[in-house]
């Protein structure tokens, strides 16, 4: 191989060459060193980078597995600090080295952590009658719409459970997309408004549609049909009710249309036993 | 024999094909002083933003003290006589204290219309209360905390944390938050017979889920029942999307010129059924009162 008489060219003596049995390398140029040294560059970021994409998603485990071998405190904060004669002794503050003083426990000391613990003790049992207290004492009723379970309690305790059957979650909507209707049960606290026997129903819009139906007039008497709520239905507000149904293989489905309905025996014992203003829980 | 001998000739592959690649570094010596530092220093950079810094900083938040409020520690003498009566005291107090708190907390969330969490680790029980009333208590099979918790016992920081109810900022799941079904309304009778959907019981996948609520902390909930194989897809996005959320949060701080923070991590174990009921039921902004097994 002829060398060129550039003097750009310098024929480089690298370690490879030096090695025995290796061939001699190229000539290095500033235009391939440039493209070395690039290449370098952009090798050790790309694989600097997914290291450092390897630190970032297993950061909390590292964070974790340094705190467990990190010592915890020896002290516990008291808040507000002991009151008695001599005050500056026994203000602590964390930059105290607590392995240099001398710390006993003082007979007032004591006295005053007891009082503390009692003064302690009495608001925790306050706090825990004031919470009992929020459990209604008279009947209310729990509706679990996810499993369509009732439980019919009364404080604490279980008078009855059964199935029901609960919103389908199914939203329909009209043809030409202009209206649309989800039926669901809606969740939180209610109230029973209303006690009703032998209950009609006035369907709503909806009801039709669903059928391919023509949508009557308002007070047309194609809206009102009884017998299909069962003997009794307790009205929680907002058109939604908890009645009876003719469907009692399906009870335990989620098929209502945001109503809630039970088989005929849970409904007279519900009806019996919660009062217009008790409560009723839907989660 | 074939197969196996192929599979061990692929490594020796790999490394032929990677020495090859990174010859450079053997023939230019220079390259080597650009290759290193670009790839070492990322990664520290990275590991002392993400990792050593927001210890630093989670240890040096632990001792804060409220501004402008005297305050007082009880130590523990190891030499004294009296040490056996001052971990008696310490241990009574910090569990009274944390039962004020937690009582204190549930009266707070109790004023709200919503349903709440109140997670008892204490009694391994997991309960949706609504207005101050369990409606739905679940037994917990077994839970994990992770031990920023312990560094926060008989810390002032403890107290101030558990002071109020934590408040639901985000949630992701394996399963719908609300599983609606979309029906078009039928032209006619006929149609509508023809598409007349049949009650059936509702399909119940596998449930895993996690909350993240604000004070950096994070609940994660997974069933006790093993997973079935058609779950496995369903439960790797659900790993995937908490690890796009951990980059994301991690970036955002970092756009924000902030460090990391340290999240606390419950992760709980429960029945199906009370996973996918606690899931549904919760709202967005749910709040949630926990109660930790502090022991000294």
């Amino acid at each position: 191989m002829a060398l060129n008489n550039d003097p750009n060219i310098r024929p480089v003596r690298s370690e490879a060459s030096e090695r025995p049995g290796s061939v001699p390398s190229q000539p290095e140029t500033p235009q391939k060193s440039g493209r070395i040294m690039l290449r370098a560059f952009f090798l050790g970021t790309g694989i600097g980078f997914l290291l450092a994409w390897l630190v970032i998603s297993a950061a909390p485990i590292i964070r974790d597995g340094i705190l467990y071998l990190m010592p915890t405190s020896k002290a516990l904060y008291l808040g507000q600090p002991l009151v008695g004669r001599n005050v500056a002794n026994r203000m602590v503050t964390k930059e105290t080295n607590l392995a240099d003083t001398n710390w006993t426990v003082r007979n007032w000391d004591r006295i005053e952590l007891k009082a503390r613990l009692q003064r302690l003790q009495r608001s925790v049992a306050s706090l825990q009658q004031r919470v009992e207290r929020l459990t209604p004492s008279e009947a209310y009723l729990i509706i679990d719409t996810s499993d369509n379970l009732i439980f019919l309690m009364k404080g604490k305790r279980l008078l009855h459970q059964g199935i029901c059957s609960t919103g389908s979650y199914i939203m329909l909507k009209s043809a030409d997309g202009s209206e649309k209707w989800i039926f669901k049960t809606p969740r939180g606290v209610r109230r029973i408004q209303a006690k009703i026997e032998d209950p009609v129903w006035r369907m709503p819009d909806w009801a039709f549609i669903e059928e391919g139906l023509p949508v009557p007039e308002p007070y047309a008497r194609e809206r009102y049909e009884s017998g299909v709520l069962g003997d009794y239905a307790l009205s929680l507000g907002d058109g939604y009710l908890i009645h009876g149904t003719l469907y009692q293989r399906f009870l335990g489905l989620p098929v209502t249309h945001g109503c809630v309905r039970l088989a005929d025996k849970e409904l007279e014992i519900v009806y019996h036993t919660l009062q217009v203003g008790s409560k009723v829980f839907i989660y | 024999m074939a197969v196996a001998s192929k599979l061990l000739k692929i490594p020796m592959a790999l490394r032929q094909r990677c020495s090859r690649k990174f010859s450079f570094l053997h023939d230019f010596t220079r390259s080597r002083w650009v290759f290193w530092p670009a790839l070492v220093i990322p990664a520290i950079a990275l590991l002392v933003l993400v990792i050593i810094l927001p210890l630093h900083q989670f240890k040096r938040q632990l001792h804060r003290t409220p501004p402008g409020v005297p305050h007082q520690f009880l130590p523990i003498d190891a030499d004294s006589t009296d040490f056996s009566e001052l971990n008696r005291f310490s241990s009574q107090l910090l569990q009274l204290k944390l039962d004020e708190l937690f009582l204190n907390s549930q009266l707070i969330m109790a004023k709200t219309d919503s349903i709440g969490l109140i997670l008892n680790l204490i009694d391994s029980t997991i309960s949706l209360s609504l207005r101050g009333v369990n409606i739905r208590s679940c037994p917990i099979s077994s839970y994990k905390i992770s031990r920023g918790f312990h560094h926060l016992k008989g810390e002032p920081q403890l107290f101030q944390w558990l002071s109020r109810p934590f408040i639901l900022k985000e949630d992701w799941a394996t399963i719908p938050k609300v599983p609606i079904t979309v029906r078009k309304a039928p032209r006619d009778t006929i149609e509508a017979q023809k598409y007349k959907i049949q009650p059936a019981a509702p399909a119940r996948p596998d449930v895993y889920f996690t909350l993240q609520f604000d004070r950096n902390l994070i609940i994660k909930v997974h069933q006790t029942e093993p997973i079935v194989p058609r779950s496995w897809l369903r439960i790797a996005f659900y790993y995937l999307k908490s690890y796009a959320k951990l980059i994301a949060a991690t970036f955002e701080h970092f756009y924000h010129l902030k460090l990391p923070e340290h999240c606390y991590s419950i992760e709980i174990s429960i029945a199906k059924n009370d996973a996918t009921a606690i899931y549904r039921a919760l709202p967005l902004h749910a709040e949630l009162v926990p109660r930790l097994p502090i022991e000294r």
